[in-house]
Formats: structure tokens, sequence, C-alpha cells
């Protein structure tokens, strides 16, 4: 029951911070949106917050006025009319500036994105600056007398800027520095030279109170998964369902297949609350300069995850010294069932390895050992062949395409361009900002004949949906579209044929449930087709707001490696992960099965 | 045994290689054409033929079985000789029938392995579910199933397609030794898009 709490409380969490961000992240069809943030509480009176729409704007302004001014001058066409976009553009620059440090002391990748990209508004914005001040219409004098009046008014600001941080109210006297700065720049950017020492001036605490409340916010993600409670609900379950065979959930009297199939839908939300947590304590890691939250967090899940088959296979054995032989041979084959929809979904040889003497102590019990056997060798021949025909398919299927790892280490950096996310010597699985990324997704996709991708472990995202995930690994996932539904049917229905299952007589071995399973859900080995959109993410934030609808995106079990071989990298909120989207699949290989659109 | 069983095969094998000739003279490896139908109705000749000889040769694999240590013998000692775009034989064979439990259908399986996937190549397996209470009733009787065939590891790939299952005559059952022959029918090529005519004899001993 605290299981479903804890799920319940975490959802909450997840409501709170993953309210619906109107821009998508930046991707091959839209290389200039900004990466995504997480939505935040302001520090009080702070005139700077993570508002990615407002932000967005803000760099869609500068960029389309640097871009007009910079084509300008390639052309040669600049004149002293121009100047006019000048200051407010600087102005602009400087608030961007100032989101991306922000968002960097946030750990936000989108900030450090940011910073390369006004670095270069700024390079541009100078070249401007220097080619219109050279042209001989060009009068500073109009300008001097403005950067005078502004400065002289800033200096009479400069007081009460002062009173505000006596008052201790630093954000305040931060925002009224910073519009003093803004109000000068507009005419200083002319006078490369000016003085403007009086104004440049740390306020005090700032940083410390942003971080302070950016940590507080992460700190309420992670308090929502206690790996302890998961694991001691698991426990219990398999000490009252061997006492009573029931085990009392939210009122209701569970039964352990019921349990464990419940398990196989709940487990990708502990799942994705397990990855939101400790994608927040790396975020705090980052912003607190310390190293410890992150690796203690993923210590403690990955002892759960080791758990987690041999709690589940407990259950099982807990009931089977409990019950009769006759209520043994009921519960039989709908533990088979529960466990395959389980393995089919889980750390399959984990759990197959906990489940299987489980089971073969039940059907022993039920007195079924012998038609277990029977069926096993009805079966398991057959099942060998499909799944080796299948593999081999697959295999010679992906002969004409990449691994999409190795693809997306191939395009995302040099030699085949020359802007890149990944750093020297290392490939897809470390991609983090450092071109910004608005520069190396134009190049991602070139024009032509698209490349044939190979994408592995694909599942639906949920029951009903229509979309397929390619679950993540080494910071790729894959959205791919539904396989194709009369193929996939038939394949079935000829399974369960060959299975000699119907709906009244399912598996008998955990071995032909789970291959039956993993059918009917439509679990995929490998999937092959062309990628028509890729979309870089930012690693934190993309699991930091990970909704638990979208835990399906990730394998289960053990939490996936984040580069943590990088010796207790620093740079974790530079850190990038990528979508890639196979909307037209030309072929899904599951064990049994190779299907053709 | 190969050796003196090719003896018992060899005008069937003639027939084979002959079809094998026609298929390089008109110089056209694509399945499922005129050529191949000519072809697939020769080997279907050689076919008969052995099929004559299939008493025979069941006789062979029983003494054979006889003269090899007892696990082993019942494992491998057997004989299976198709067509489908080139002969394909193994001396490797054997079969295992489950019978019906609880309402759940029996099969049978016979092939090149009965315990497991391809083994060795070529690997044959045909896997056909049953309502037959014995294996005796069986005989006589024609049974659809799936067959599976990979004349090697990585290609050579065929299985029978979903809405054409195989059907297969349950010929006889002597000594512990089940001889079935295939009847004419069409295999998919998992290498490449196209479908193969398939025939041929399998005779394995059952296992237990």
């Amino acid at each position: 029951m605290k299981y479903l709490i804890c799920f319940f409380s975490l959802s909450i969490v997840s409501c709170v911070c993953c309210a619906p961000m109107l821009r998508a992240n930046p991707s091959t069809k839209a290389p200039e949106a900004l990466l995504k943030m997480r939505p935040a509480e302001k520090v009080p009176g702070d005139y700077l917050s993570a508002d990615y729409e407002a932000i967005s704007q803000r760099y869609a302004k500068a960029k389309a006025a640097s871009d007009e001014l910079f084509a300008k001058l390639t052309e040669n066409k600049l004149a002293v009319g121009d100047g006019r976009q000048v200051g407010p553009l600087a102005v602009l620059q400087a608030e961007l500036k100032r989101d991306a440090k922000f968002l960097q002391l946030r750990g936000e990748a989108s900030g450090w994105d940011l910073g390369v990209r006004v670095a270069e508004l700024d390079k541009r914005l100078n070249e401007v600056v220097k080619t219109i001040l050279q042209l001989p219409a060009m009068n500073t004098k109009p300008l001097q007398v403005q950067l005078d009046k502004s400065a002289a008014a800033g200096m009479k600001r400069l007081p009460q800027i002062q009173a505000l941080i006596a008052q201790q109210k630093y954000v305040q006297a931060e925002g009224e520095l910073n519009e003093v700065i803004d109000d000068i720049l507009r005419s200083a950017v002319w006078f490369p030279t000016a003085d403007l020492k009086p104004f440049l001036f740390d306020i005090p605490h700032v940083e410390e109170l942003r971080r302070t409340q950016a940590v507080a916010e992460l700190k309420l993600l992670i308090s929502g998964t206690d790996v302890p409670t998961v694991q001691a609900e698991f426990s219990q379950a398999a000490t009252e369902i061997g006492q009573t065979g029931k085990f009392t959930k939210d009122g209701q009297p569970t039964s352990g297949p019921e349990l464990l199939t419940a398990t196989q839908s709940n487990w990708p939300r502990l799942q994705a609350a397990l990855q939101r947590s400790a994608m927040a304590a790396w975020a705090i890691d980052q912003i607190t300069g310390d190293a410890t939250q992150y690796q203690t967090l993923v210590a403690a899940q990955r002892q759960l995850a080791q758990s987690m088959p041999t709690l589940l296979a407990k259950i099982i054995q807990s009931d089977t010294q409990r019950a009769s032989p006759a209520e043994a041979a009921a519960l039989y084959p709908q533990y088979v069932s529960a466990c395959a929809g389980l393995c089919a979904i889980g750390p399959r040889q984990e759990l197959e390895t906990a489940f299987a003497p489980a089971l073969t102590a039940l059907a022993a019990k039920a007195g079924l050992d012998k038609d277990v056997a029977a069926y096993r060798s009805a079966t398991e021949p057959l099942l060998a062949w499909k799944r080796f025909l299948a593999r081999a398919q697959a295999k010679r299927l992906a002969t004409q395409a990449a691994p999409v790892h190795d693809w997306a280490t191939k395009v995302c950096g040099p030699p085949h361009q020359p802007h890149t996310i990944i750093p020297e010597r290392a490939n897809i699985g470390l991609a983090k900002v450092v071109s910004s990324v608005n520069l190396v997704l134009p190049a991602v996709l070139p024009a032509g004949p698209p490349t044939a991708i190979v994408v592995s472990d694909v599942v639906p995202v949920s029951a009903a949906g229509q979309r397929w995930v390619a679950r993540y690994q080494q910071r790729v996932f894959g959205l791919i579209a539904a396989p194709p539904a009369e193929a996939w049917q038939a394949a079935i229905g000829q399974l369960e044929q060959q299975l000699l299952a119907t709906p009244q007589l399912p598996p008998l071995t955990l071995d032909a449930a789970t291959a039956l399973s993993t059918a009917r859900i439509g679990v995929f080995e490998n999937v092959g087709g062309p990628i028509e959109q890729v979309v870089f993410e930012p690693l934190l934030t993309r699991f930091i707001t990970l909704p638990e609808e979208a835990g399906t995106m990730l394998p289960l079990g053990d939490q996936p490696q984040e580069g943590l071989d990088a010796q207790g990298s620093k740079e974790q909120g530079k850190f990038l992960s990528l979508r890639c989207d196979m909307l037209q699949p030309t072929w899904l290989q599951n064990e049994c099965f190779v299907l053709r659109p | 045994m190969a050796l003196w069983i090719w003896e018992r095969w060899r005008s069937a094998a003639a027939v084979m290689l002959l079809g094998m000739l026609v298929l390089l003279l008109f110089g056209n490896a694509g399945c499922g054409n005129k050529q191949l139908e000519d072809l697939a109705a020769k080997a279907q000749k050689g076919i008969d033929q052995a099929k004559q000889q299939a008493s025979d040769v069941s006789q062979e694999v029983k003494k054979s079985a006889q003269n090899l240590p007892g696990a082993v013998a019942a494992v491998t000692a057997g004989d299976i000789k198709l067509t489908l775009d080139a002969p394909l034989s193994s001396a490797t064979c054997s079969a295992r029938f489950t019978p019906p439990t609880n309402g759940r259908r029996g099969v049978l399986q016979i092939g090149t392995s009965v315990t497991g996937g391809p083994q060795s190549y070529p690997a044959v397996y045909l896997h056909a579910p049953t309502d037959a209470t014995t294996l005796e009733s069986l005989v006589g009787q024609t049974v659809q199933g799936e067959l599976f065939v990979a004349k090697a590891e990585s290609q050579g790939h065929y299985q029978s397609t979903t809405d054409k299952p195989v059907n297969v005559q349950i010929v006889k059952l002597e000594n512990n030794v089940l001889t079935c022959q295939l009847q004419a029918a069409e295999l998919n090529c998992l290498d490449q898009p196209q479908t193969v005519p398939v025939a041929g004899t399998l005779i394995g001993a059952v296992r237990p």
C-alpha cells in the first residue's frame, strides 16, 4: 500500500515539476529552439527566472537581429542607420548572458548551450560595431552625450542600490544594478574603452540564494523515493501471502499473481521515480560542487535493482509453502503468466534465474512437474528455431544499417561536421554541450537518401498507445511507430498455435510464456529503418522532469550508467541525451518473428 | 553409414542433380517460376522412387541404430532428404511425439534435433501439433505443421508460410523408426523475399 502511496505522492511532485512546456527541445527540424529547462520557483523578488518561454523569445529576438546585421556585414551593406539596432541588441545579449549564467548555476545544460550561443552573437556584434564605426558618415558625438547622461543617471541610483544591499534585498539590488548597466550599455557598446567600473561590482549572496532555492526544489524530488520502503513493502507482501495467500493493499486483498501482475505496470513508474531522484541528486552535486549525493543514491538504487528479482520470487516461494496441492495447481499457471509479463519487460536473465526454481517448486507441489516437462520438450526446440531464424534474419537486415549509437557518434561531430556535442576521444555515450547545439543539429540529417539505422530494446510507450520506444541506453532513446497491426496479430496467433496455447490453456513453462508475452506486448529486440528526426535534450532535466507514465522509456532494473566512468565528472550539467525518431520502421524483430511493414 | 545409405539414394540423387543442372542451364536462381515448378516435379519423381525404397532405408536405419551405443543411436540415427532449390540431406534425424494432455494439443516433432535449435548444418525441423493420442494412430495420417530449414548458420534459412502450413504424411512406424513423407509445399526464404517449393522424406528414430 505504501508502495502505491509512494507512487501517488511522487505523481503530485511530478505534476508540479512537469508543468507542460510549450516548446520542444532543439531538433533537426527546429535547431534554433533552446534546450528545455525545468520550471522553478523564483527566489522572492528575483528578476531572473527559469522561464523557458521568456528566455526563448528573448533569444529568438536577439538571433533575428543579429542574423540581419551579420548578413549585411558579410555582404558589405552595413549603413549608419543599422546602428539603431546595435544598442538594443547589446542589451538583449547582456540579458541572455545573465539567463545563461543563472541556468548554469541551476545545473541546466540549457544554460551552457545558451552561453555558447550568446558568445557567438557577441563576437558578431563586435564586428558589426567595428565596421559601422569605420563608416565615413558615422558620428559618435550624440552617442557620447547619451553615454554621459545615462552614466550620470546611474551614479544617482547607486546609493539606492547600496541601501537595498544593506536591507539584505540582494536579488532586488542586483536587478536594479543591471537596469542601470543596461541603460548605459545601450550607448557604451560603441565605446569599447568606456569606463564602467563604478557599476561593475558583485552583489553578495545572490548566487548562494539561487543555489539554495534550486537545491531545495531538487531535494523534494529525492525524498519522494525511499529505497528501503520499496524493499520493505515487497518483503511484507511475501510474509502476508505466506500466511494468508493475500496481501492487503489499499484495503483490497491481493493475491500473489495479482501483485506480480500489478508490478509489471508499476515497475516502470518506480523506475521513473528512481531515475528522477538519481538525476536530481546529480544536479545537486553539480550545483553544490559536491560529488557524493548521486553516487550514494545510485548505490542504494543498484542494491534495490539487484534485490528485486529475489524479492519477487520470495512471494512465489511463500505462497508455495502455504498452498495445498490443489491450490498450487490453480496458482501455477497464474504465476507463470505473471512472471512472464515481468520477464518480457524486465531484466530477463536475472528474473528467470530467480523465478525458475520458485516455479519448479510450485509445479512439484501441484503435481504438474510431468506435464511441465512434457510441455517443455514439445516447445523448446520450436522456440529455439524461431529465435534462431528471427535473430539471423535481423542480423542480415542490419548488415545494410548502422547501430544508432555508432551512427549518432559519427554524425554529431568531426570529421562529419566541424561542430560537435562529443568530447574528444569519446562517443555519443558522453554527449555534452561543446559547440552550441543549433550549430550541430543542421548537419545531423543531411539531405539525400536516409541512412538505415538499427535501434534495440523496443517496447510500447503505453499499453494503449500508438508509439513504441527504443529504451534509453548510453544517452540515446528512440520513438518508433507502431508495428503493422495485421502482421503482428497474425504472428501472435501463429505463436499461440505453435506453443499449443489457448486463453484457457496458457503456456506451462516460463520460457514459452515469456516468448508469448513479448509477442503480445509488442517487445522487439531490434528495429530497423530511417531516422526522420533527432532531438537533443538536456540529460539531467529530461529525467528530473520525467513523468511516471514515461518510465517505459527506461530499461528496468539497474539505473543507466551515465559517464560515471569519466571519474567523477563535474560536468554532468552539460550532458545531453538524444531522441531519434523512427516513424517508418522497415522491419521489427521480436525474439520469435520479424515483422516487415 | 552415410555412404551406404547414399547407395540406396543414388537414383533419387541423380534426378536431383539433374534438377540442379536444369537450374544452372536456365541460369535463373529466382524461385517460384515455371522452370522451378518443372524442377520440383522432377524432384518429386525422384522422391517417389525414394519412397519405395524408404522401407529398406528405415530397416537400415534401425540396423545402424542397433550398432551404435543406445542413447546416441536413438538421438542421431536417421535420414533426411529434401529438395528445395537444391537437394539437401542429413544423416541425422530424430523424432519425438508428445501426446495431448488436459485438453492441450499434442505435437509431433521430427528433424535433425528435437531437443533444441539447429546444432549442425544443414538443420531441418518439423513441428506439427496434433490431437492424436498415440504416435501409432498417426500412421497413414497426414498432419499439418511448420517446417524450418537452415542450410548454414547465417544463411539459407527457410520456414513454411503462415497461411500455408506443410502437410506431412506419417508413412510408417517400425521398430521405433518413424518415416514421414513431406508433401509438396512452399517455404518462405528468409534471406530474400521469395518462396521455394519443397518436398522430401524424413526418417528418424523416436526419442522417448
